[in-house]
């Protein structure tokens, strides 16, 4: 796994999708050489977003993915799971209904991650 | 706020929503999100993109924001991420989005200050993190 591929290792999880992922970097204005926490903060997100509520399966891929990054043992991807992905979905109006849906799908890793971020968080 | 014995002295912390004890020392780290009154004021959709990354909402350390966060993981040697992990890459990424993405747009006067005071906060965080 390599930190300049994520974005793209994600998006190919999703091949009927990447309209969306495209639609969604290009209102953002979200490009891959800024790095892999503008992508996955401004595209990734909103996705992930989305089908924790709507779709159990792509939330089963999305956080299996999701626990792959966070057991990675390179802390830079670890970080983007930790600092982008779970801080946002903690801080999400509806973070209680998104974390309900998707804690059914995270691995023990990224569990452990969400329990240590979500004590910096009131 | 909680209070705990340790060590013959009597030691006061604040403790997050899931247990993550801020020593009394750290006290001044205490703060409000800037968040939503930094939102009210931005017009620009990739600024509001910026400020959105940046600050968290529901964060109790200082402004909320990722420059913040930085300087306090730097000055206290408490690492927000789990093994050590810090905020660094992901300033030095809004750093550059910021500069490539939002400053070559056509920004109001109100949202080119906010977009400058922000990358600056940002550019002296990253600053002090790396030691220079």
């Amino acid at each position: 796994m390599k930190y300049e591929d994520l974005y793209d290792d994600f998006v190919n999880l999703f091949p009927e999708d990447k309209q969306l992922f495209d639609d969604l970097s290009v209102e953002s204005a979200a490009h891959q050489e800024d790095g892999m926490h503008i992508m996955f903060g401004m595209v990734v997100v909103p996705y992930l977003k989305r089908i924790i509520i709507n779709d159990s399966e792509k939330t089963r891929v999305a956080f299996d993915y999701i626990e792959k990054m966070e057991k990675s043992g390179d802390s830079k991807i670890a970080e983007v799971v930790e600092f982008t992905i779970l801080e946002s979905i903690l801080d999400s109006e509806n973070k209680n209904e998104l974390l309900r849906e998707c804690e059914k799908y995270m691995g023990e890793e990224t569990r452990l991650a969400l329990n240590n971020i979500s004590g910096w968080f009131k | 706020m909680g209070g705990g014995f340790h060590g013959g002295f009597i030691t006061n912390f604040y403790v997050g929503k899931n247990g993550n004890a801020l020593p009394g020392e750290h006290k001044k780290w205490i703060g409000v999100s800037k968040r939503d009154s930094l939102l009210k004021k931005a017009q620009n959709s990739k600024l509001r993109n910026a400020i959105n990354q940046m600050y968290r909402e529901g964060s109790f350390i200082g402004d909320g924001g990722t420059a913040t966060i930085l300087k306090f993981e730097k000055r206290t040697g408490i690492n927000v991420g789990r093994n050590g992990n810090s905020h660094i890459q992901k300033a030095l990424e809004m750093e550059r989005y910021l500069k490539n993405r939002v400053l070559r747009e056509n920004l109001s006067k109100s949202d080119m200050k906010m977009a400058n005071k922000v990358l600056r906060k940002l550019r002296l965080a990253i600053l002090e993190a790396k030691g220079e």
